[in-house]
């Protein structure tokens, strides 16, 4: 432990503390902008500056270790001036002017520049505005960098390189040159960017947002021709309440089913629905090649920014991914088909909306593999963001909506197809499955302990029938490619691209709220726990869509709507 | 007036067949070697005058290090280093493999500004001239040492020595958070020191005439002779050797620079155009490290400037407000935006539509850089402008429009 002072203050911290640390373990929080916890130091923003006594000069907080003795001062009049000055000079270079301020950005209900300016103490802004030119990068289907709301912190920078193995961003230019680019600009939507939507959450302004798709789904439900689908993802119902004030990571689904419904669908189902199909596919797909010697491990494929990665980066295990398509396109798939021709109603009168915690589902749904007869399975996809705003612009808060549920058939699901939205959770989902159909017998135990939690990478031997089946789980693409070193070890891995699973996803609100990540991850595991079915071959509609429609799984059917395939990029 | 000849006598005299001083260095031993450095006293030239052992000893008991030397001189105004490549780039070697067994360094660069194509050569050229002194190296003292010429690729920004460090590494040239300083984690997150072109030439005549005699030269806190590279309005330009501490710019100014060529001087920058300027009454003080601290300046690479009355403040102001902000990395806020926005506001005033207030924003940024900024660039970017405005308020005012209508006061 080192000792040292802060403000006159005692404080003790464990080594290798640094001092913004150190400070806010005494709740004194330094102004920062370009530091981002999870992510290494990057010393641009000088805004957390502090003086060291008998050190010349000021020095960095985010970046400079506790020594034993030490006496620091975060609040000087002098620094305060040279914050404000320093803020104020970012500012001078941040479209504030009338043609493009607060009112169309995308962040200015959680913009960091603004919770700054109160915290520095901004009064009057003294320096001149300079003009600047904007040039919106439109190429990704699914994100969209708009520099002249780029400050050219980094933080996004780092974020894809760090967390996602990524790589796809980088600075080019010096002095006013200065920008946040691709691979010989290029634009995000012609490199090997997977779309996972890591940059978006760690900007600290709305310089990178996503891809909105609002209006296009409020124009079809004001066309009366149409018939409008809506399913949500498991994660986006622990971080909706995010955008209207509530507790994090409660769960909020019913509420929002009622949002959704006065919002205008005409039909709000579950993607938890077609998770639990994904499994009854996936785990006979995984007994299959476990039992009779197909190609393994057996690697998931419900994350489109996993699946881009791998297309990009690991071609040779494209074999080893599942052809299941993802719960949202299986969902849309049965849209179309299935529930179009019980309607009554051709295929092409219903438009298929998906809510996700994600913005490479944006991506996903364009694919040209995703396309069935002419027609996509998912028309839209938005992202828990979009929807918190649909639901404000249709004059409504979610906190006062009455229970609603979900309509049937597709919107009855089980425990095991919540927690998708939690990294292992379909692991868990599919070992509960599997299981029972490989042994016949019933699990007694439907915790999987040891794929659960926010670590980067999991491992588990499961015992079934005698044999050992050897699963491993990763979170986040770093990890990801960590893990699939030793692909070769596993019979089955889980792999999601956000750090936490989807809900960690770059479609989710953004929030500095402490143990943001595991709050959203309990309450999954809460509901799961709350469910009266827990395994997904016992979901009553499954079985009977099996009956009614598929046949069984991995049968002719299933294949022709619920099954993919990948090609190397 | 003569010049104080030691390194260009030395340069003069020709490259010998075989580095004597080398051989003595290897004769006397790392220790000695390092003792009469000690005594020498010597500063490095690039600008920032840190006392070259003492950043050496932060290596001495360390493997592994690598040697930098810095030959990117971009500071405009100074080609000095160019100088000694052109003409004794063999000094240049010597004093590089002294440093290299010295500090026990196998991997030894020389980063050349790009722009120094005839540097360059010459420095390649004297590779081969002393291949045989390399081979002795290599089997007298270390096999493994290996000499790489890295060409610059054009930012001034490298002129920081951890800029410099990401440039050789192949990475974007910004500058790295100190600590950790290069001296423990440099190249490669090896031991590295750089040193100045000028700096490691003096090594040769260190060990030559040994420290104590090095230190006779100059006076307190400079010791030994100074390359001035004198540009600008005076007569004869070039580059010049003074004994440190014994002329002032005024003797420079008239005794080399044989006066100017028309006109009377204005202000002189004195060290690059990280310095504040000297008014013209301000000429008589000497050109030394520590006389010019005392007048709130600095010797920087000893870039002499010399400006004569028929140049505008505000253009000058304009021209190194530009450069800066074309300059900087782009990382750091203060310096990226503070040189953006000083360089607006003075673009503002050249064109007329200045307000008086701007000039005390000017400086306001300038301050705030100093503080804040992550390297020497940033630090300094304000100094030069800042004095401009401090010492020829009339040339910023009279650009401005609501004192020249009569409506505002002077500058104060």
């Amino acid at each position: 432990m080192v000792n040292l002072k802060i403000n006159g203050q005692d404080v003790t911290v464990s080594d290798g503390a640094t001092i913004f640390e150190a400070a806010a373990s005494i709740n004194c929080r330094i102004p920062a902008l370009c530091r981002k916890s999870g992510l290494s130091v990057y010393g641009s923003c000088r805004l957390c500056i502090v003086k060291v006594k008998g050190r010349p000069g000021y020095v960095i907080s985010c970046a400079t270790p506790v020594e034993e003795g030490m006496e620091v001062e975060t609040h000087t009049s002098e620094l305060c001036r040279v914050r404000k000055n320093i803020f104020e000079l970012i500012i001078a270079y941040h479209p504030f002017d009338c043609q493009l301020n607060c009112l169309t950005c995308g962040r200015n209900r959680e913009c960091e520049l603004r919770k700054l300016a109160e915290e520095i103490g901004i009064g009057e802004l003294k320096y001149k505005f300079i003009p600047k030119k904007h040039d919106i990068d439109k190429s990704s289907p699914s994100l969209e960098h708009d520099s002249a709301r780029c400050i050219t912190c980094g933080r996004c920078v780092r974020a894809c390189r760090e967390l996602q193995h990524g790589g796809i961003l980088t600075m080019s230019g010096r002095g006013p040159a200065t920008k946040v680019t691709t691979f010989l600009e290029k634009g995000l939507g012609n490199v090997d960017c997977v779309n996972c939507g890591q940059c978006l959450l760690a900007c600290p302004t709305g310089a990178i947002q996503e891809v909105l798709k609002i209006n296009q789904v409020l124009g079809a439900i004001a066309d009366p021709s149409k018939l409008v689908v809506v399913q949500t993802a498991p994660a986006v119902r622990v971080a909706l309440g995010d955008e209207f004030g509530m507790e994090p990571g409660i769960n909020v689904e019913k509420k929002m089913v009622t949002a959704l419904r006065r919002v205008g669908f005409d039909r709000v189902f579950d993607t938890v629905f077609t998770a639990d199909l994904t499994i009854m596919e996936e785990s006979a797909e995984f007994i299959r090649r476990f039992t009779s010697g197909g190609k393994l491990p057996l690697i998931t494929s419900c994350c489109p920014g996993w699946v881009k990665f791998a297309e990009h980066n690991y071609p040779g295990l494209l074999d080893n991914l599942s052809t299941c398509k993802s719960p949202q396109q299986m969902f849309g798939a049965l849209a179309k088909s299935f529930f179009a021709h019980k309607m009554g109603r051709k295929p092409e009168d219903v438009v298929s909306v998906s809510i996700m915690p994600c913005t490479a589902k944006k991506f996903e749904c364009d694919r040209p593999e995703m396309y069935e007869d002419g027609l996509c399975d998912v028309d839209f996809s938005l992202t828990t963001r979009e929807l918190a705003r649909m639901i404000m612009c249709q004059g409504l808060d979610l906190k006062t909506m009455e229970d609603g549920e979900y309509d049937a058939p597709f919107g009855i699901s089980t425990g095991a197809g919540v927690i998708f939205g939690v990294s292992g959770g379909v692991m868990e989902a599919a070992l509960r499955t599997a299981y029972e159909k490989i042994t016949g017998m019933e699990l007694k135990s439907l915790e999987f302990n040891d794929v659960r939690g926010l670590r980067g990478v999991k491992c588990a031997d499961i015992e079934i029938n005698g044999s050992t089946v050897r699963v491993a789980v990763a979170n986040g693409l770093e990890h990801a490619c960590k893990l699939l070193q030793q692909a070769h070890d596993y019979h089955f891995i889980e792999i999601m691209a956000c750090p936490g699973g989807c809900i960690g996803g770059g479609g989710q609100p953004i929030s500095n709220a402490p143990q943001l990540l595991e709050k959203r991850q309990n309450g999954l595991y809460a509901t799961d726990q709350t469910r009266k079915i827990r395994k997904s071959h016992e979901n009553p509609a499954i079985i009977q869509l099996y009956k009614d429609f598929l046949g069984e799984p991995l049968s002719e059917t299933a294949h022709k709507y619920l099954h993919t395939h990948y090609h190397k990029r | 007036m003569q010049e104080h000849l030691f390194i260009k006598k030395f340069i003069e005299g020709g490259p010998g067949p075989e580095f004597g001083n080398l051989r003595r260095a290897v004769e006397v031993g790392r220790n000695a070697c390092h003792e009469e450095l000690e005594r020498s006293q010597l500063v490095g030239r690039g600008g920032a005058g840190f006392l070259t052992a003492k950043k050496w000893r932060f290596v001495r008991d360390k493997d592994n290090t690598v040697l930098i030397c810095n030959g990117d001189e971009g500071e405009p105004g100074t080609f000095k280093d160019r100088y000694i490549m052109e003409n004794g780039a063999f000094m240049l070697l010597e004093g590089m493999l002294i440093s290299a067994f010295m500090l026990k360094a196998s991997d030894v660069f020389i980063y050349i500004r790009g722009e120094y194509q005839e540097s360059i050569e010459a420095f390649r050229r004297c590779l081969d001239d002393y291949s045989a002194e390399l081979e002795w190296y290599r089997s007298a003292i270390d096999p493994s040492l290996d000499i790489t010429v890295v060409i610059g690729g054009g930012a001034y920004v490298c002129g920081d020595e951890t800029s410099l460090i990401n440039s050789i590494e192949g990475r974007r040239p910004n500058s790295r958070i100190k600590p950790p300083y290069p001296a423990e984690k440099g190249f490669k997150d090896r031991p590295t020191i750089v040193n100045n072109i000028e700096t490691l030439s003096n090594l040769p005549l260190i060990i030559r005439d040994g420290g104590k005699n090095f230190a006779s030269l100059g006076v307190n806190g400079s010791r030994g002779t100074k390359l001035i590279s004198l540009s600008g309005k005076v007569k004869n330009p070039g580059v010049y050797e003074i004994e440190m501490g014994k002329l002032s710019f005024k003797d420079i100014i008239e005794g080399f620079g044989g006066g100017m060529r028309d006109g009377k001087v204005k202000f002189v920058i004195p060290g690059g155009i990280s310095t504040q300027v000297l008014a013209a009454d301000e000429l008589q003080v000497k050109v030394d490290y520590d006389s010019l601290r005392t007048v709130g300046t600095s010797l920087g690479s000893g870039a002499v400037i010399v400006a004569d009355d028929g140049i505008d403040a505000v253009d000058v102001a304009c021209n190194v407000a530009d450069f800066f902000m074309r300059e900087t990395c782009g990382i750091c806020f203060p310096c990226k935006e503070g040189n953006r926005q000083i360089h607006y506001l003075l673009e503002q005033i050249r064109q007329g539509k200045g307000e008086k207030h701007y000039l005390e924003l000017i400086k306001d940024v300038g301050r705030t850089a100093c503080l804040a900024a992550r390297c020497g660039l940033g630090q300094a970017c304000g100094n030069l402008v800042g004095s401009l405005i401090d010492k020829f308020p009339g040339d910023f005012l009279s650009r401005i429009s609501d004192v020249v209508n009569g409506n505002g006061g002077g500058y104060g």
